[in-house]
């Protein structure tokens, strides 16, 4: 990471929203409940009751995918705000920011290169953002066009390398999801039976994947809520 | 920049140059915005502190300062003006020529 103390400040305001582990329990939360409506969604025996979890389960769904900054934002104010503070990281792009060198002031800085350093690392976030789509896009088509054990472990390494690839210069990524993932496609891949069908196994990803965020998830929350206990003072 | 070599220094904004300040100033040029929680625990100042330095900055009117409810907890939340945002554009840029030994021109 750069040394420029904006850049740095941006990096940990964006840190610090994945610290509390709460967008990856939400995250975890959103699989699963895809999973279990695409499952029952495709399910032989319909019967009213399964019509109906795979219904409910498709509207939890949809909304975790449509409100989940606003869940996310629910959960923080209850439990992160009142212990370590509300910080919106920025979405988009500053209007002119300028990275100032002034704590460790170097030739570089002087000379005005850090705006270079600026300029690269939004243009380094817009092709990590290609190039995890791309990979996530790999792994989905070689678990549904070419089903069979060898790609659906090699699925799951790659879509470790995508989260890794996302995650980098953003948050810490936890070694749960980088070996989760791997783990998982070859699970899939060599312990399962034979000849299944290519949506089940999507299905089993998304499920898989689910598991994994919300454990990770979990195990960050417990332990920002360990080492921030709830505050008794008010803000002034 | 007036080009008057060593004069120029006199023209850095004196309400951001304080380093406390910058480093409230930093943090919220970063984000879009944050709580008094939040920039206490970014710049280890004491409240007392870091209530002052926010209220020189609002009445530059480089930050706006409003007390909002996330949930049922009350949040002193600060975010930069766009006069705020221009000001750091503005100190950054002059400290970077005043400090540029190959500078050719204005800033």
């Amino acid at each position: 990471m750069s040394s420029s103390p904006v850049l740095s400040a941006e990096h940990r305001a964006w840190q610090y929203w994945f610290d509390d582990g709460l967008p990856t329990l939400v995250a975890g939360i959103g699989c699963l409940l895809g999973a279990l409506a695409f499952a029952y969604d495709h399910s032989q025996d319909a019967t009213p009751r399964t019509i109906a979890v795979s219904f409910a389960a498709l509207l939890l769904y949809s909304s975790v995918l449509l409100f989940q900054r606003s869940i996310i934002g629910w959960l923080k104010s209850r439990i992160t705000y009142p212990r370590t503070g509300y910080a919106q990281p920025s979405y988009f792009e500053q209007e002119t920011a300028q990275p100032l060198d002034i704590l460790t002031m170097s030739k570089k800085a002087i000379l005005g290169e850090s705006s270079e350093d600026t300029k690269n690392l939004r243009q380094f976030r817009k092709q990590q953002f290609w190039l995890t789509s791309a990979f996530i896009a790999l792994a989905v088509a070689a678990i549904v066009f070419f089903p069979n054990r060898s790609n659906c472990a090699l699925a799951g390494v790659i879509l470790a390398i995508a989260l890794g690839i996302w995650g980098r210069k953003v948050w810490r990524l936890s070694w749960i999801v980088l070996g989760g993932f791997p783990f998982m496609g070859f699970f899939l891949g060599f312990a399962l039976r034979d000849h299944i069908p290519s949506i089940d196994r999507v299905i089993y990803f998304l499920a898989g994947a689910g598991v994994i965020f919300v454990l990770d998830g979990t195990i960050s929350l417990l332990r920002y809520l360990h080492a921030n206990p709830h505050p008794t003072q008010t803000q002034p | 920049m007036s080009g008057n070599g060593i004069k120029d220094l006199s023209s850095l904004d004196r309400i951001i140059h304080e380093p406390a300040r910058l480093m409230i100033m930093t943090i919220l040029f970063a984000v879009e915005e944050a709580d008094f929680v939040y920039l206490q625990r970014q710049c280890g100042l004491t409240q007392g502190n870091l209530s002052s330095h926010l209220s020189k900055l609002e009445e530059a009117g480089y930050l706006t300062i409003t007390k909002a409810f996330k949930g049922k907890y009350p949040l002193t939340i600060c975010r930069l003006t766009r006069k705020g945002r221009e000001a750091f554009n503005a100190y950054s840029a002059k400290l970077r020529f005043v400090t540029n030994p190959l500078a050719p021109s204005k800033p």
